[in-house]
């Protein structure tokens, strides 16, 4: 799973780009969402605090008169107040001189003690002091000096306005709501941050697939192109770079797919001039073929007979040259069977007479007797399957094939097998001979490799057939021929 | 050390210039200017047909206090308060009359030859008033400290038990006992008289009572205006300009007899009102309208 990660990681764009928004959308969020609950829950400490010294001064007014007249009755009116607001664990009143007035609540253990330790701390103004588990707020109770004499009673204007301290107060603030006000306000925050990661992810993707969908769109047109020779025009959304190089992409594209249709014309045209060419050469070849056997067969058969003539008339005259004519006839015979082959050669007559199958097996047949290879034929009836020209360039095909055996393969066995596939015919020729490198071969140019293999790739296409060479040095070459059928079987 | 020195410094300037002093010219020793001052000066003017010259005496040291008057030369002094009654009282050779003074007798013994008009106001004339606001009254409850208060507290309890009215009188010794003993005689009275005494008039314990008198709907009788302004049903006071003018007629008449005329020390003669309307209707009291028309607004 983590292997298969890493692989998309550094395979897809679109998983980098995504995986990198998503790196900066999780450290602005978590950044974010950090300094909100520092802030919130420093807001909250202050608000409580403010709310602490708030209720310490209020209470510090409302207890004057306990505090003043040191009542207990009175202070404990003012105290009750006091404990009834929410988060107040407890709390003590002092007077000047420390001595404690009245405790009620829960006043912890550890602060009293603190204050114990520390002695009495008469505090001028109100002030607050955090422990793990509660506040600590304190405030002075304040009154006015009043009246030096009974007389300025009577005269306001000579009141003495001078305040002074006759006690002290702390009120216990229990932090609990604070830490769950607190923890509340994180788990929202996580709330809020896992919606705007969803949400954050959701745009990541889409920003990611803007960027890299085109990119992918260019990589498979690229790639279309590559394979296929032509693509369609890719969209251009945008006017970015990457817009730029699909406008780019579908130039290029287009230039290409002008070349590629010339070529294929070109390709085409060259197709039916070869085809012509072979048509003409074919035409010429039995025009040779007719003229061999008609004109210079006649005319040899017609020496042949005179020669013959003269040899009878020679040897009942007891001349001696009729030996000479005797040799002269056995030449002419020889003339006339060159002639003959020449003449098959050139228009396989046979071809026409009795059909392909038969005009293979005569061909293998002349090969055994001139090359002195085995041959094993495995010969399925191919006769009125083809064309008559399909059936001359398969011919020539196997002509071809044979003669390169004979020629280059130094080889001492050949296996032919001809079977009838569905709707095609599949040829193919095994020998044991020396093979030779395919890629080799067609890498040569055509001065040093012939016009051999081009012929057969040629008339291969001529007949829309598949054409497969498979060789190796030292082992062999197996030919492939796989040409579907224009004719229904007979 | 210095003091004494100062004193007969003092002493001896005065009786030097006393020898050539005459008629008609007051010099009014003010230790500082307030406003009930300046309107007792205007009563004392209006009252009084001697050239009246102030002398501002705050921040000064005895000896300069005696230079200045001995400079002035007057027939009689005038002293305003009770700090100015303390520095110039041991002048004997010039009439002193004093006026806006509370208690003269913690000052003065009955020996000294010093006349004046204190800011007390009756007790009998006082309690008269209070019970033609609250006629239905039969109990007061008044806190005091026996020290401060005691000789008028006694005055008073008298005054009351002539009208008719009992005062139930709590003690205290310390400021801070004030609410407790206000707290103590409220269920027992029908209404709180409070006295100038600053033992018991505290901000705190006033507060304590206002609240008191609001929650258990028991009258305060008040002694000051302010008092009244804060919560106090009623109030019965001096009038300064009153004050000044009896204090005027009585320089007159000193500087008349040639400044023999021994020491005459008296209350205020008149008394104002004032009555606070809205803690009347609150507590449901019909105040009567003969003293609603004297009382002040």
């Amino acid at each position: 799973m983590d292997f298969s990660l890493i692989k998309n990681f550094n395979e897809k764009l679109f998983v980098k780009v995504f995986v990198l928004l998503m790196g900066l959308i999780f450290f602005i969020s978590i950044s974010f969402t950090a300094l909100f609950v520092r802030n919130q829950a420093n807001a909250e400490t202050q608000a409580l605090i403010k709310n602490g010294m708030v209720l310490v001064k209020v209470f510090a007014d409302t207890s004057v008169i306990g505090v003043y007249s040191e009542n207990r009755e009175l202070l404990n009116k003012a105290v009750a107040g006091v404990t009834k607001v929410e988060g107040v664990l407890g709390v003590a009143v002092y007077n000047a001189d420390g001595g404690l007035l009245t405790q009620i609540g829960r006043t912890p253990a550890v602060e009293a003690s603190t204050i114990n330790q520390e002695g009495f701390r008469p505090w001028n103004t109100p002030y607050s002091m955090e422990f793990k588990a509660y506040y600590v707020f304190g405030s002075p109770v304040v009154i006015k000096a009043g009246f030096l004499t009974d007389d300025a009673l009577l005269f306001e204007t000579m009141s003495n306005d001078r305040e002074r301290i006759i006690g002290f107060i702390n009120i216990f603030l229990d932090r609990k709501n604070l830490i769950m006000q607190v923890r509340a306000l994180i788990l929202k925050s996580i709330l809020i941050w896992i919606i705007f990661l969803v949400i954050g992810s959701v745009v990541a993707f889409f920003l990611a697939r803007g960027v890299t969908q085109p990119l992918y769109r260019l990589t498979e047109g690229v790639k279309t192109l590559g394979e296929a020779g032509s693509v369609q025009k890719i969209s251009v959304e945008t006017e970015d770079e990457i817009g730029r190089l699909a406008q780019a992409f579908n130039q290029m594209s287009e230039s290409l797919s002008k070349r590629q249709s010339a070529l294929v014309d070109s390709e085409k045209t060259l197709r039916f001039l070869s085809g012509q060419l072979f048509k003409a050469q074919e035409m010429e070849r039995k025009r040779l073929s007719i003229e061999l056997h008609d004109e210079l067969g006649q005319g040899l058969a017609l020496l042949k007979h005179r020669f013959r003539l003269i040899e009878t008339i020679l040897s009942k005259d007891g001349h001696s040259a009729s030996g000479e004519c005797k040799d002269t006839i056995q030449d002419i015979d020889q003339v006339i069977e060159n002639v003959r082959r020449l003449s098959r050669d050139l228009s396989p007559s046979i071809l026409e007479d009795l059909g392909l199958s038969a005009a293979i097996s005569w061909l293998i047949e002349r090969f055994q007797r001139r090359y002195n290879i085995q041959v094993y034929l495995d010969l399925d009836n191919i006769d009125f399957l083809f064309s008559i020209e399909e059936q001359t360039n398969i011919y020539r095909m196997f002509q071809e094939i044979f003669n390169n055996i004979g020629k280059h393969a130094e080889a001492s066995l050949v296996k032919v097998c001809v079977k009838i596939e569905q709707d095609s015919v599949v040829f193919v020729v095994d020998d044991d001979g020396k093979g030779f490198d395919v890629e080799e071969a067609k890498n040569l140019n055509i001065d040093e490799r012939g016009i051999g293999l081009a012929a057969l790739d040629e008339r291969a296409n001529m007949l829309r057939g598949v054409f497969e060479i498979q060789s190796q040095v030292q082992a062999g070459t197996r030919i492939e021929l796989k040409v579907p059928m224009t004719k229904a079987e007979a | 050390m210095r003091r004494f020195f100062s004193h007969i410094i003092f002493l001896f300037i005065l009786s030097s210039f006393g020898a050539v002093a005459h008629g008609d010219t007051v010099v009014a020793v003010q230790n500082i200017r307030i406003r009930p001052f300046q309107e007792a000066m205007r009563g004392f003017k209006s009252a009084s047909r001697s050239e009246v010259k102030d002398l501002v005496i705050s921040g000064m040291t005895d000896a300069k206090i005696a230079r200045k008057i001995a400079q002035l030369n007057p027939d009689l002094l005038l002293a305003v308060g009770t700090t100015s009654l303390s520095k110039i009282k041991t002048i004997k050779n010039i009439p002193i009359v004093y006026m806006m003074i509370l208690n003269p007798e913690s000052i003065l013994t009955p020996e000294d030859p010093v006349s004046g008009v204190s800011i007390h106001v009756p007790y009998e004339m006082q309690i008269n008033i209070f019970l033609k606001i609250l006629p239905e009254m039969k109990t007061v409850g008044l806190v005091y400290h026996p020290d401060r208060s005691g000789y008028f507290v006694k005055k008073a309890v008298n005054a009351a038990k002539k009208a008719g009215v009992d005062i139930l009188t709590e003690v205290i010794y310390h400021p801070k006992e004030g609410p407790a003993k206000f707290q103590h005689l409220e269920p027992r009275v029908d209404a709180f008289w409070i006295l100038p005494d600053i033992s018991v008039i505290t901000p705190e314990t006033v507060n304590f009572l206002l609240l008191t008198s609001f929650k258990h709907r028991k009258p305060i009788l008040s002694f000051s205006e302010k008092y009244v302004k804060m919560g106090a049903l009623a109030a019965v006071t001096m009038d300064p300009f009153d004050i000044g003018m009896q204090a005027g007629e009585l320089a007159e008449q000193i500087l008349k007899a040639g400044g023999n005329k021994g020491s005459q020390r008296m209350d205020a003669r008149k008394a104002v009102i004032f009555i606070n309307d809205k803690i009347a209707e609150k507590f449901g009291i019909d105040i009567d309208q003969g003293i609603r028309k004297r009382a002040r607004p």
